[in-house]
């Protein structure tokens, strides 16, 4: 029957089994389709374009060695933005990039600007995060994880990553004023 | 995803601003083809990735259009089951290549532009084709024509020339071409070495060009469909090149779907998409199944309303009083003289609603035309009668007769059960899916036919473009 059926996980699989065989295409294909969330979370676990760039480009190649142990297609995308995370974390660590962000003083436009303010309190907010929740957040709001994908990725269990999720937040509502 | 989400307003504000503040990480585009190969072959290149916009469309392209379409305007008669395209397993120029020689098997296929594939890359409908001895640049609306004769001069490059006058080109005008294959030899760069004799045909060749697996190759130019002959696709994915059911005219790949053995694309154009299952040997039993998707349909107005003239030549017309949704529709479909209906059961397709219902013609419909004695007659009538269609849909243009000999829209006749799906895409567009038997002789299994083709609608995947 057709009903309730997801059509995702067939072609999925077929395209898996190409990039491992070493289709240059199919692999492209992937890169494709996870680019931007790979990308994202990176940039949002060590804050800066340049190391969140290189962390996905060594995620990529990871994942063109490892892609073979991936059984189920339906991973890929928790698997994928993990590995960018991890080396986002490491590669941040090793240069010790990340610095609290401070308003831009030479465009007055910006000072008045509230939406602006937000954003770079939401910025520093998270600069004071640890890497690791930093990434259990991307997970939960730019993969769109529930916490047993995310403990799963991250090697920790469903429920630990609920509390932590829950602490997280209300950390962050308070950092950032918002009730 | 099966946990509960959390209602709470500040989640709720968090999400899109966790995106926001990403957003300049995704500002930089990349090359998915060069990350892919980089990423595979173990070539650090540090940074050496990033996106050229011509790649860019190429490579996306090559994705979205794993077995691209062109527009087929003719309909090739159905037992002439199609070749394989040639398989192109290898992007190197063919060693056999030399001065004046055959063209690389690589190159012996339709290829067509990229389609756009974001906002600011743009492609043309274009479509060429390269045979052994022949190069075709399929005439397209406001595109330069042109039919050189072709040979391979180098190991990889071509030279054309003009067999007769075309636009823009004059017979005898010579040029050379630099060709070249990425991927698994789908995507194909053309260069002009020098100037071309004839202007135009360098503007409409030089580029990129995505190998199209819909038209025949090395076929003789006899005036047929563009592209050729529909050929049998291979099992695999592929995706539609000019169906339209999301309303983003220009904008391929809109489908994807996957094929077992045995299917062939009959009809890829804005309105519509036709897929048809042909038995593969003489006297198999493989059934004969037809998977037509309409975009946009209207009501097909009945026999009772403006389509009064149903033994004749004229068009059907739409019923104007009939909404475009997929419920106006199956509500209208239902309530049609003539047919039965099993009862409507909800569907979801990629995640898109609608509906699914079986439909016959009715024991008792006997409405038909007078017709010459000796043909199918209606019992219990006195005249010579065959048995009127019921017709139900139409496809968006049908009354335009612009369609050609394609289907035009869906009917249900006698021995011919149809399985409808109606699903709404959202912003009020709908698509239908048929699944129809032709082969009256083989009615009695329509339910294992509906059953052998579901696998190929459970795999249709639908990607809506950007506007």
């Amino acid at each position: 029957m057709i009903e309730g059926v997801i059509t995702d996980a067939e072609p999925q699989r077929s395209i898996l089994e190409r990039a491992i065989s070493g289709d240059e295409v199919a692999f492209a294909h992937i890169v494709a389709e996870h680019h931007a969330d790979m990308a994202r979370l990176a940039y949002l676990v060590c804050g800066d374009i340049d190391t969140a760039e290189e962390a996905e480009q060594a995620a990529w190649a990871i994942a063109a060695q490892r892609l073979k142990d991936l059984r189920d297609p339906e991973r890929l995308r928790p698997w994928l933005m993990s590995i960018a995370a991890n080396e986002a974390r490491q590669i941040g660590r090793s240069r010790r990039r990340r610095r609290i962000r401070e308003l831009a003083v030479t465009d007055r436009n910006q000072l008045g600007d509230p939406d602006r303010a937000a954003f770079i309190d939401l910025a520093n907010a998270l600069d004071r995060l640890d890497p690791k929740d930093r990434t259990i957040i991307g997970m939960r709001f730019i993969g769109g994880f529930d916490s047993a994908e995310i403990g799963r990725a991250m090697g920790m269990s469903a429920s630990g990553i609920r509390v932590r999720i829950h602490r997280l937040l209300a950390r962050l509502r308070e950092e950032l004023g918002d009730d | 995803m099966t946990e509960p989400r959390s209602t709470d307003a500040f989640e709720a504000r968090l999400g899109p601003r966790l995106v926001a503040f990403t957003d300049p990480a995704i500002v930089r585009r990349i090359d998915p083809l060069e990350v892919s190969r980089t990423s595979l072959g173990a070539r650090p290149q540090r940074h050496a990735w990033r996106l050229s916009a011509r790649w860019g469309a190429a490579i996306a392209a090559s994705v979205l259009i794993v077995a691209a379409g062109v527009v087929i305007l003719g309909r090739p008669a159905d037992s002439d089951i199609g070749t394989f395209p040639t398989p192109s397993t290898s992007a190197t120029p063919s060693p056999a290549a030399s001065s004046g020689g055959p063209i690389p098997v690589a190159l012996l296929h339709p290829w067509q532009r990229p389609y756009a594939v974001a906002p600011d890359i743009l492609g043309g409908p274009e479509v060429i084709r390269l045979t052994s001895g022949l190069l075709e640049l399929v005439p397209t609306p406001g595109a330069a024509e042109s039919r050189s004769a072709i040979v391979a001069t180098s190991d990889d490059t071509l030279e054309v020339t003009a067999t007769g006058e075309t636009a823009g080109c004059a017979a005898g005008d010579t040029g050379a071409y630099r060709w070249s294959l990425e991927g698994s030899g789908t995507v194909m760069t053309l260069s002009a070495i020098g100037a071309d004799g004839c202007a135009a045909r360098e503007a409409a060749l030089t580029g990129v060009w995505v190998r199209s697996n819909i038209g025949g190759v090395d076929q003789p130019s006899n005036g047929g469909p563009p592209g050729g002959d529909p050929v049998t696709l291979r099992p695999g994915t592929y995706s539609t090149s000019a169906f339209d059911p999301f309303g983003v005219a220009g904008a391929s790949g809109q489908v994807r779907y996957t094929v077992p053995e045995g299917w062939k694309p009959k009809d890829d154009r804005p309105e519509s998409f036709t897929l048809h299952q042909l038995p593969m040997e003489p006297g198999s039993d493989a059934i004969d199944t037809v998977l037509v998707l309409l975009a946009r349909p209207r009501m097909s107005a009945d026999f009772r309303h403006d389509f009064q003239d149903v033994c004749g030549e004229d068009l059907p017309q739409p019923m104007a009083d009939v909404g475009g949704a997929a419920e106006d529709l199956l509500e209208a479909i239902q309530a049609r003289p003539g047919l039965t209906s099993a009862a409507p059961e909800p569907v979801t397709i990629d995640g898109y609603q609608g509906w699914s219902v079986d439909l016959r013609l009715a024991a008792d419909w006997n409405n038909g035309c007078s017709v010459a004695p000796g043909t199918m007659q209606v019992p219990g009538t006195a005249a010579p009668t065959r048995i009127v269609n019921v017709p139900i849909l139409l496809a968006e243009n049908a009354e335009l007769g612009v369609l050609g000999p394609q289907p035009q829209g869906v009917e249900i006749g006698p021995d011919h059960p149809l399985r409808l799906i109606l699903l709404d895409l959202g912003e009020g567009q709908t698509l239908a899916i048929a699944i129809h038997v032709p082969d009256p002789a083989q009615a009695s299994r329509y339910f294992e036919a509906v059953a052998q083709v579901t696998s190929v609608i459970e795999s249709f995947e639908f990607h809506k473009p950007s506007p």
